[in-house]
């Protein structure tokens, strides 16, 4: 009986150190959510650090349509009418713009 | 050379323009009441789409292009939501002396648009952009806000304001890429 608990608590153990070690590599990360606003005609933040895997959501707060396209349209949201939002799983950094008004530029930073 | 004289005339059109209707109203104090106001929120706006019509119709500039719908999309909606606020408030809209200058401005500057093609035409189109719009911000920062009653009208002025900068910094660099 004796033994029997004792390798019951080295299971134990080797199990938490397992899930600790896992956690302490990010494997365990779990994934946020960041919001842009898309305000005065502006991405607020302009530059947003994730983690790989988060979603970022834009919300439009102005009275005209917007849309979030990668600078060289690797992807592009559809038009984005005003108080809607669309949202993006992020895997790698990438500077993106509207493409209705071009002069509107955002970045996204990937920290692996 | 005579496109280079045209050229020149044109930008001389659209300069005097933009510069009687700034300095003229911004420097003057003119009083409007809010459904002038509201009168000449919705002129401007037509204003600029009218001369986006034209510049679909006669530009080839993907970027010219691009641009004129954008005119269209965003300047709808501001009469749109115009429209809306005054029918919600019960004001009618009434023409005053901006409003006026804007129309017979608009006249001319559409002449002088339809007078040209190609990329003279271009070049005129988003020059005339550039000053308009600087001249109707003026307006808008120094009589419009200012001189606005109602707060909701307040507010609608004051969401546009980015809009038309954002429009004029876009002008400006298609004007740039062009020289």
């Amino acid at each position: 009986m004796k033994k029997f608990n004792f390798m019951k608590k080295g299971i134990l153990f080797f199990l938490s150190a397992m899930l600790f070690l896992g956690c302490s590599n990010q494997n365990c990360y779990k994934p946020k959510r960041h919001i842009v606003e898309i305000k005065d005609m502006k991405f607020q933040p302009e530059n947003l650090n994730v983690h790989k895997g988060d979603t970022v959501i834009w919300i439009n707060k102005d009275i005209v349509a917007h849309d979030v396209t990668q600078e060289n349209k690797a992807w592009a949201s559809t038009p984005i009418a005003s108080d809607s939002s669309w949202k993006k799983v992020i895997t790698r950094s990438d500077a993106y713009y509207c493409s209705i008004h071009v002069i509107m530029n955002g970045k996204l930073t990937v920290n692996e | 050379m005579k496109t280079l004289k045209n050229s020149a005339l044109a930008t001389g059109l659209v300069l005097f323009f933009a510069t009687s209707l700034s300095s003229a109203f911004a420097k003057e104090v003119v009083k409007l009441s809010d459904s002038e106001i509201a009168s000449v929120a919705v002129v401007a706006n037509q204003n600029d789409i009218d001369f986006a019509n034209i510049a679909l119709k006669k530009s080839k500039d993907t970027k010219v292009v691009e641009f004129a719908k954008t005119m269209i999309t965003d300047h709808q909606t501001v009469i749109d939501m115009a429209v809306a606020l005054v029918t919600k408030l019960k004001v009618t809209p009434k023409d005053n002396a901006i409003s006026k200058q804007y129309l017979a401005n608009a006249k001319e500057t559409e002449k002088m648009l339809n007078s040209k093609s190609g990329k003279t035409f271009d070049k005129a189109y988003v020059e005339n952009e550039v000053a308009y719009h600087k001249a109707v911000i003026e307006v808008v920062k120094t009589v419009l806000i200012p001189q606005a009653q109602n707060e909701e009208l307040k507010a609608l002025l004051e969401k546009v304001l980015p809009i038309l900068e954002t429009h004029l910094h876009h002008a400006e660099m298609i004007q740039s890429e062009m020289k």
